[in-house]
């Protein structure tokens, strides 16, 4: 096991290197460079950078230096001292951008993903054992428009529906009167009540895909011998179902954890900019549109680096869970 | 009559008693003695009990479960179908009942069936399954709810289950410990500690070694003969006065088979428990059945106790079976002339014996080795020999059978000599085809293509061997798709060899049974006129009467056409009846090869005697005499072989020097080699005689 997890981390890590000298790339895609960038933004205020200005911030960025010491600069930065380089649009550094938005995002991403697996387990634990009968094709049907329908448009009808019989304020993180107050349980509650139905709109479209994945697994652990076997010893069947063939169909649940953090943060995008929602997704899509190169590369590494530790983590999850993954790897097996 | 059957029982267990049995002694010693190990298993004492205990002595043969008239029906959109059609069964007590019948016949539904676990959308449309309870009630299982509270007792309460696959049959998902540990807490009433500590005994009493390791064991990590023990303790953690084992050894080697079959028999004998033994091997029914009932359609056609089936069976179903079931016959003749049974007399075998000619195929030292990786980065590796110097020589118009346990590497073997795989080391020397080619072991791929015309394979599953999107026509045209146009007289002369007809050219493999695919099979591979087909299990996956059409039409197609067959195979059995001559191997080495009759008169390495002795013969009489030689342990980590020769962990002769020295295969006596120090000096036992 331990072996499994050294293993597992050291690929990890690669990844992540090969992730960041990719938005390293992506940073310098452009021409010109950062300087030459400020240098325009001077001009179209009217100032102008002396020659020697110029020259002290291309010293400080490297950016006289060859790509490799560049790039040296720009990960020990970020290792070192968390510096991520700085957004021009947003005229701050983009590890603050970044980091005042983050944790709405995670907050959000969290809700969706566990609303998606609350949703999606009952349901496909349903479906697969009343499979073909009619509460399995009305879930089935609900599981397809979910999936079928795009996001913004549930946002859309979210929003009417809950402005307009609930009498609940949508859009944003906090009602109106919460917005500017200090922290307190009621402004928890009330983010929380804000964050609620962005998370069911996002959660709505991973539920369906795995509902299928589960119903399909589970359907097919149903028929096993060991279910079978568990029977003819005399277990009850609720308790054999929970205990041996939904056991065995959970891997794909673990394994969604991996890829449910990206798949959450890009799927807001849309939502978030319906709802108007103060999340990661809509300054990703802003520092993209205006070339903030800097502020985009560190997103994209930071959604890179989650990408790949959310992988890690299932992974151990997995082999915690799943005794074939564990054992096969600590050469115990045969 | 149910008396003597039932000392006749008691002492074929007691005699086979070798190392395995130890815990287990005798019955008289059983109650009080060392049996510590039985102990765990016993009747545990508290007010809370629903099992039943076992009643020692029972004389009068009481029934304990009769089926009558049962209808078991599947009802699908297109039509109903009924598995079992008015099937009556009456199971006495103490009795070891055998339900005997091919693939289909509905006699793994009957036992579901009884007890409520019938695959959706099968149910019992009619009949009664009455179970005598302990306490003298009579109940219909019929009448109980699939999910009730009863139903739910007798399942492991009254009545264990064992299965087919016991891989499949146990959680991956959880040790084998906590599953067992699951039955006795529904039918003792156990608390969490106590029913672990029972598992533990269990696993002891049906003879695990090392029971409280291998109790936190998961079954993948275990073998098939464990999983199968394991599944028995489960069965028996209730207490059930009926075990119904459905085909438990079908998926177990013959060794395997043999301890589970001694392991099932000495456990009935001590527990005073009925078995409803379900088998489609008329061997294994020679060796346990008391009586036996024959399964055809869903039907029942004949039920007799076990010696008055093999001596005068009466229903011409149960002769067909009998008749096709390959007998190892006492001073049994070769196939082709007859030959002395003593060994010291036999000359030079038949025409085409080794001395005849040059073989067409000399395989020298082949070695196939593959590199497992382990630990950490996968930097520790270790050498898996499958193939580990092997050398064979195959004859012109000879059968040459290859046997050994799964994993001995028979199928690498057969890969290596029609260079699917390409072998690590040794040579391949073929005299098959007009151009020389060389060393077939080491010749790039594109000098292959005339000796794989010459070299063909059947293989062992005629479903997953032929392609589904092929018709008949295809499929025989591939393997002379570079010769140009066929004509259709062509196609249906090779229909008509392998006893097909012109009309199934354009049929795809779907439309077809498992004999009908595996005669397009041999079709497929005698296409080319080849001079060797390489045969791996190639009848093992058909049912007994299909099984020795097929062989018939293999050795019609050798005398017509002068066919070599390598014919691998794990049943003894079948090999004995259509090889002229046999090699045994053991751990990717040869251990032994003799002509067929000398092999299975007297064999001349250990390993040999002890598969010989683990094949039942279909014949409770012959069966029944017997000695079985005790093989012990298990084959061990084809990574791990033992140092010296690969059998000394598991042989009674072994010496200090088989540690050392690794035997050859050495001649032995003429037209015989055996890979063991001592093959002149010991005297094994075959099954002829």
């Amino acid at each position: 096991m331990l072996q499994f997890m050294i293993r597992r981390v050291g690929w990890s890590l690669l990844t992540i290197w090969l992730i960041s000298l990719v938005c390293f790339f992506i940073i310098q895609a452009p021409p010109g460079d950062f300087v030459s960038v400020l240098m325009a933004n001077a001009e179209a205020d009217g100032r102008r950078l002396t020659a020697q200005q110029v020259e002290v911030l291309r010293e400080r960025y490297n950016l006289d230096q060859p790509w490799y010491s560049q790039y040296w600069a720009w990960i020990s930065g970020i290792i070192t001292q968390g510096d991520f380089g700085y957004s021009f649009r947003w005229n701050r550094p983009a590890v603050d951008v970044i980091m005042e938005h983050l944790p709405f995002t995670l907050l959000l991403a969290g809700g969706a993903m566990f609303l998606t697996w609350i949703i999606a387990f009952a349901i496909g634990i349903y479906t697969a054992v009343k499979r073909y009968s009619i509460g399995d094709y009305f879930w089935t049907f609900v599981g397809f428009i979910g999936l079928s329908v795009p996001n913004f448009v549930l946002a859309l009808v979210f929003m009417y529906v809950a402005f307009r019989y609930f009498d609940m304020s949508v859009g944003g993180l906090f009602s109106p009167e919460y917005v500017e107050a200090d922290w307190s349980v009621a402004r928890a509650l009330d983010l929380l009540q804000n964050l609620a139905i962005p998370a069911l709109i996002i959660a709505t479209a991973g539920t369906a895909g795995l509902i299928r994945i589960t119903r399909a697994n589970l359907s097919d652990e149903l028929t096993q011998p060991y279910v079978v076997a568990a029977r003819a010893r005399g277990q009850k069947e609720n308790v054999l179902l929970m205990r041996y063939p939904v056991r065995a169909a959970m891997n794909p649940f673990i394994s969604t954890i991996g890829y449910a953090i990206p798949s959450v943060i890009s799927g807001e995008v849309i939502v978030s900019s319906v709802l108007s929602l103060p999340t990661t997704g809509p300054v990703l899509l802003g520092a993209l549109r205006n070339q903030d190169m800097y502020l985009a590369g560190s997103f994209l590494l930071i959604l890179g680096v989650l990408t790949v530790v959310g992988t890690v983590i299932s992974d151990l999850v997995l082999a915690w869970a799943d005794p074939r993954v564990r054992r096969q790897h600590s050469g115990a097996a045969q | 009559m149910n008396d003597s059957l039932g000392v006749k029982v008691g002492a074929t267990a007691a005699g086979r008693g070798g190392p395995l049995t130890s815990g287990s002694r005798s019955n008289a010693e059983h109650s009080g003695g060392p049996g510590q190990g039985a102990s765990g298993i016993s009747p545990p004492e508290g007010p809370a009990l629903m099992t039943t205990t076992p009643q020692h002595g029972v004389a009068a043969p009481t029934p304990l479960l009769q089926i009558q008239n049962l209808t078991v029906q599947f009802p699908t959109e297109e039509r109903l179908v009924t598995a079992v059609a008015g099937a009556d069964l009456t199971i006495l007590e103490n009795q070891v009942h055998c339900l005997v019948g091919e693939s289909g016949s509905g006699k793994s539904q009957t036992a579901r069936a009884a007890l409520a676990l019938l695959d959706p959308p099968g149910r019992v449309a009619g009949g009664q399954m009455l179970f005598h309870q302990s306490d003298g009630q009579v109940l219909d299982l019929a009448g109980l709810k699939p999910r009730g509270k009863r139903m739910r007792h007798i399942r492991g309460g009254e009545i264990g289950m064992i299965f087919q696959e016991p891989a499949r049959s146990l959680s991956p998902m959880h040790t084998v410990g906590f599953q067992i540990a699951e039955a006795m807490r529904l039918h003792r009433g156990l608390n969490k500690q106590e029913s672990w500590d029972a598992a533990v005994e269990a696993l002891r009493a049906v003879r695990i070694p090392r029971a409280e390791l291998r109790a936190k064991s998961y079954p993948f990590e275990l073998s098939g003969g464990m999983r199968q023990r394991a599944m028995i303790a489960i069965a028996l953690a209730g207490q059930p006065r009926l075990l119904i084992a459905d085909e438990p050894t079908t998926a177990l080697d013959v060794t395997t088979q043999a301890q589970i079959l001694d392991l099932l028999r000495e456990i009935q004998a001590e527990r005073d428990m009925a078995i409803l033994f379900i088998t489609h091997d008329l061997g294994v029914v020679a060796e346990m059945a008391d009586e036996v009932s024959v399964m055809r359609r869903g039907e029942i056609v004949e039920r007799k106790p076990v010696h008055d089936l093999f001596a005068a069976p009466q229903h011409p179903y149960t002769k067909m079976l009998l008749e096709a079931t390959p007998k190892l016959r006492v001073g049994r003749s070769s196939q082709t002339e007859d030959q002395p049974a003593d060994p010291g007399l036999v000359t030079a075998a038949a025409p085409t014996g080794p001395q005849a000619e040059q073989p067409l195929v000399e395989v020298r030292d082949l070695t196939r080795s593959f590199t497992l990786k382990s630990g950490a980065l996968g930097l520790r590796r270790s050498q898996l020999h499958a193939v580990d110097g092997v050398d064979l020589d195959i004859y012109a118009g000879e059968t040459l059978g290859l046997v050994g346990e799964s994993g001995c590497g028979k199928s690498t073997l057969a890969k290596c000599l029609l260079r699917v795989e390409k072998p690590t080391g040794g040579s391949i020397i073929q005299r098959l085809t007009k151009a020389p080619t060389g060393d077939v072991a080491a010749v790039p791929e594109r000098h292959l293509g005339e000796y794989r015309q010459q070299m063909r394979m059947v293989f062992q599953d005629p479903f997953a061997s032929l392609n589904p999107r092929m018709t008949v026509r295809d499929i025989l045209l591939e393997p002379v798709r570079g010769d140009g146009p066929v004509a259709d007289e062509w196609l249906v002369e090779l229909l008509d060899l392998v006893g097909l007809e012109a009309e199934h050219l354009e049929r795809y493999p779907h439309a077809f049974s498992g004999g009908q695919r595996q005669r397009i099979g041999i079709a497929r591979a005698i296409a080319t006129d080849p001079q060797v087909l390489v045969a791996d299990e190639a009848v093992s996956a058909l049912d007994v009467s299909v099984r020795a059409q097929v062989l018939d039409l293999m050795s019609q197609l050798q005398a017509e056409r002068g066919l070599s067959y390598l014919f691998i195979s794990h049943d003894m059995s079948t090999v004995e009846h259509l090889s002229d001559r046999v090699a045994v191997m053991y751990l990717g080495r040869l251990v032994e090869t003799a002509p067929t009759a000398e092999l299975f008169t007297r064999p001349m390495h250990p390993y040999t005697e002890t598969l010989l002795s683990a094949v039942p013969i279909a014949d409770p009489v012959r069966q029944r005499a017997r000695a079985r030689i005790e093989i012990s342990g298990e084959l061990p980590d084809p990574t791990q072989k033992p140092s010296g020769c690969p059998f000394r962990s598991r042989c009674r002769f072994a010496q200090e020097i088989c540690a050392t020295e690794t035997p050859r295969l050495r001649q032995t006596a003429e037209g015989r080699q055996a890979a063991c120090h001592f093959a002149e000096e010991i005297r094994l036992t075959g099954i002829l005689r």
